[in-house]
C-alpha cells in the first residue's frame, strides 16, 4: 500500500465516519430515547477529535485538486495503525450509540456521556499523531499541485 | 336429671319466642343513626343523632362522635306531617328547636333546617359505617390520613406518657408528622413513632396551631378514638384543612374483593392489585397492547385493628396508558393503602391511590420494553402525577364495578383526561 492511498482511505473513514456520527446522533434524537437538550449534547461530545482530524481530512482532500501523489510504499503495520485507530473509534461511537438505541440496561443518557468522554480521551492521542503524519504540513509536498 | 331436661327445653323454648317477638317488634323501635351537623355540645362540628320516629312522635339522643366522652342529649319531637321533623334537643345551655325538611340527594335521605346551618343525613340504602360515626365530615379537608390534634388545657406530661404506657401498638405506631419551621414558617414532614409526635405536639401545645400528622390509611379510626378517650386530648378529627389540589385519590370496589371469611384478608388484597395492575398496565383505550415492567412489591400490615395493609410497587408504563400522551415510558412509585373511610358503605372497602417520583424516558424505537431507571431522566409536574392517579384509579374502580373519587380542585379539570 502506499501513502497516497493510505491517506485517501484514512480521508474518507474520517470525513464519512465524521458525517455518519453526527447524523446518527440527531437520528438517536428523532428515533432514539435522547431528548433534545442530550442528541445535541452527544453529537458535541462525539464530534471534537474525530471533527479535528476530518478538518485536516478535509484540507488535505481540498489540497488535492487535480491528484495526489502516491508517495512510497507503507509498512503493513504503518496502513494497519492508520486505518485501524479511526476506524476502531468510529465503531466504539456507533456501539454506544446502538446501546442506547436499544436500550440497553444501565447504559442512559449519562452512561453515553461517561462512555463517549473515554472514548474521546483514548482515541484522542492516536487520532492527533495519525493526523499529523497523514494529513499534516509535511504530508503537502507530496499532493502534486 | 327429668326436671334439668325440662328446663333445658323450656329455655330453648322462651328464647325462641323472645327472638320472634324481637324479629317482629324490634325494627319498629329500632333507632336509626344519622349524622348530625350542627351545634352539639361536643368540640366537634358533627355529631351522631339516634332518633326513632313512630306513630308521629320522634324520641332519641345527639350523641357525641365515637370516642368522644360527651354526654349524649336528649332529643324529642315530632313527625305529624311526611317530611318535617320538629325537633327539640335538650343541650347543657337549654333547650334547642328545629324544623327539618326532607331531601333526597343521591343516595342520601338529608333532613334540612330552613337556615341550613344545620342539617343531619344517612344513606337510605346502607347504615353509616364506623369511620362516619367517628369522624367529621370537611367540604375541602382530609377524608383520610391526615389528622389534626389539640391537647387539653390542664394535661400534663405524666398523664401523656401514662397514655402512650397504655397504648403501646398506638405509640409506636409510624406516622408523618408535620414540623414548623418558626424562621421560615415552612412545614417539614419527619417520619417518626405517634408517641414522638405526641410528646413534640405537648410540647407546642400553647400555640394556636394543631399537631398534624399523617396516619397510615386505615387505622386513623383506631387512633382517633384512642386518642379521644386518652384524657388528654381536647381534640381529634381528621384534619379540617383547606381546599387543595388531588387532596383525595381513592377508589371503592365491593368488600368480597379483599375479605375472606367477614375480616380483611391481605392475600386478597395483594392478589387483587397484582391482577388489576397487570391489567392496566398492558392494554391502552384502543386496546392496544404495551410492554411494561412491574417491580418488586413491598406489602406492609398496619400493627393496630383493623390491621390494614399498604401496597407499595414501581411502575413502568407506556404515557399512552398512563397520561395517554404518545412516546414515552412513565416511571413512578404507586401506593395503594386499604380501608374504610367516612362515605364507604358497609358493603364497600377503599383503596386510597398515590402516585409519586413519577418520571418519564423518550421511548426509542429500538425498544419495545420500558428501559431501566438511568433512562428516566426528564421529571413530571403535580398535574402529570394527578393524570396518572385519575387514570389508575378510573382503571380500578370501573374494572369491578367499583367508583373513584379524585379531587381535581386546583388541577385545570378540562386538562385532565381521566376523570372520575
Amino acid at each position: 500500500m502506499y501513502q497516497g492511498q493510505v491517506r485517501i482511505l484514512v480521508a474518507v473513514i474520517i470525513l464519512g465516519g465524521h458525517f455518519l456520527v453526527f447524523f446518527a446522533g440527531l437520528l438517536l434524537g428523532i428515533f432514539g430515547p435522547l431528548l433534545g437538550s442530550d442528541a445535541v449534547q452527544t453529537v458535541l461530545m462525539a464530534s471534537p477529535i474525530l471533527g479535528v482530524t476530518a478538518t485536516s481530512a478535509l484540507m488535505f482532500a481540498l489540497r488535492g485538486e487535480t491528484e495526489i501523489a502516491q508517495g512510497s510504499k507503507v509498512t503493513t503495520l504503518f496502513g494497519f495503525v492508520t486505518v485501524f485507530f479511526p476506524t476502531a473509534l468510529i465503531l466504539c461511537v456507533f456501539i454506544v450509540f446502538y446501546a442506547v438505541y436499544k436500550q440497553v440496561s444501565g447504559f442512559g443518557p449519562d452512561q453515553m456521556k461517561i462512555a463517549l468522554g473515554a472514548i474521546e480521551t483514548f482515541f484522542g492521542v492516536f487520532l492527533g499523531a495519525i493526523s499529523e503524519t497523514l494529513f499534516g504540513k509535511r504530508a503537502s509536498p507530496a499532493v502534486t499541485p | 336429671m327429668e326436671t334439668v331436661k325440662r328446663r333445658r327445653k323450656l329455655r330453648i323454648v322462651l328464647f325462641a319466642g323472645a327472638t320472634m317477638l324481637c324479629l317482629d317488634l324490634c325494627p319498629a323501635l329500632a333507632e336509626t343513626l344519622y349524622k348530625f351537623r350542627g351545634d352539639n355540645a361536643s368540640p366537634y362540628p358533627w355529631a351522631v343523632l339516634a332518633i326513632t320516629i313512630a306513630d308521629g312522635g320522634v324520641s332519641g339522643q345527639l350523641r357525641p362522635l365515637l370516642g368522644d366522652g360527651t354526654p349524649p342529649v336528649a332529643v324529642s319531637g315530632t313527625n305529624s306531617t311526611e317530611g318535617v321533623l320538629e325537633l327539640t334537643m335538650g343541650f347543657p345551655s337549654g333547650q334547642k328547636q328545629y324544623v327539618f325538611k326532607k331531601s333526597i340527594k343521591d343516595s342520601q335521605i338529608e333532613w334540612r333546617t330552613a337556615e341550613d346551618k344545620e342539617y343531619f343525613f344517612r344513606y337510605f340504602d346502607t347504615p353509616l359505617s364506623e369511620p362516619a360515626l367517628t369522624f367529621s365530615q370537611h367540604e375541602c379537608g382530609a377524608m383520610y390520613k391526615t389528622l389534626e390534634i389539640k391537647f387539653s388545657a390542664n394535661a400534663t406530661a405524666e398523664q401523656l406518657e401514662a397514655f402512650l404506657a397504655r397504648a403501646p401498638e398506638v405509640s409506636s405506631l409510624p406516622v408523618v408528622y408535620s414540623r414548623l419551621d418558626e424562621k421560615k414558617q415552612t412545614y417539614t414532614q419527619i417520619s417518626q413513632s405517634l408517641a414522638a409526635t405526641l410528646r413534640e405536639g405537648f410540647k407546642a401545645r400553647a400555640k394556636p396551631e394543631p399537631t398534624n400528622l399523617n396516619a397510615p390509611v386505615g387505622a386513623e379510626m383506631y387512633v382517633v378514638q384512642k386518642l379521644r378517650r386518652s384524657g388528654v386530648i381536647a381534640m381529634a378529627d381528621l384534619d379540617s384543612g383547606g381546599c387543595g389540589g388531588a387532596d383525595r385519590s381513592y377508589f371503592v370496589v365491593d368488600r368480597r374483593f379483599f375479605f375472606d371469611s367477614g375480616s380483611f384478608s391481605q392475600a386478597k388484597f395483594e392478589q387483587f392489585i397484582d391482577e388489576r395492575l397487570k391489567g392496566f398496565a398492558q392494554t391502552d383505550k384502543l386496546k392496544k397492547s404495551w410492554g411494561y415492567r412491574l417491580g418488586q412489591r413491598k406489602v406492609t400490615r398496619v400493627n393496630v385493628p383493623p390491621y390494614p395493609s399498604s401496597y407499595r410497587i414501581k411502575m413502568y408504563v407506556a404515557s399512552e396508558i398512563t397520561r395517554q400522551v404518545p412516546g414515552w415510558w412513565d416511571s413512578f412509585s404507586a401506593s395503594f393503602e386499604a380501608g374504610e373511610l367516612i362515605d364507604t358503605k358497609q358493603s364497600e372497602y377503599a383503596v386510597v391511590v398515590t402516585i409519586e417520583r413519577l418520571k418519564t424516558s423518550k421511548r426509542s424505537w429500538g425498544s419495545e420494553t420500558p428501559p431501566d431507571d438511568n433512562f428516566f431522566t426528564k421529571d413530571l409536574s403535580e398535574f402529570d402525577e394527578a393524570e396518572v392517579t385519575a387514570a389508575l384509579s378510573k382503571y380500578l374502580s370501573e374494572r369491578d364495578g367499583g367508583r373513584c373519587v379524585f379531587d381535581t380542585e386546583g388541577y385545570e379539570r378540562e386538562k385532565h383526561k381521566s376523570v372520575c
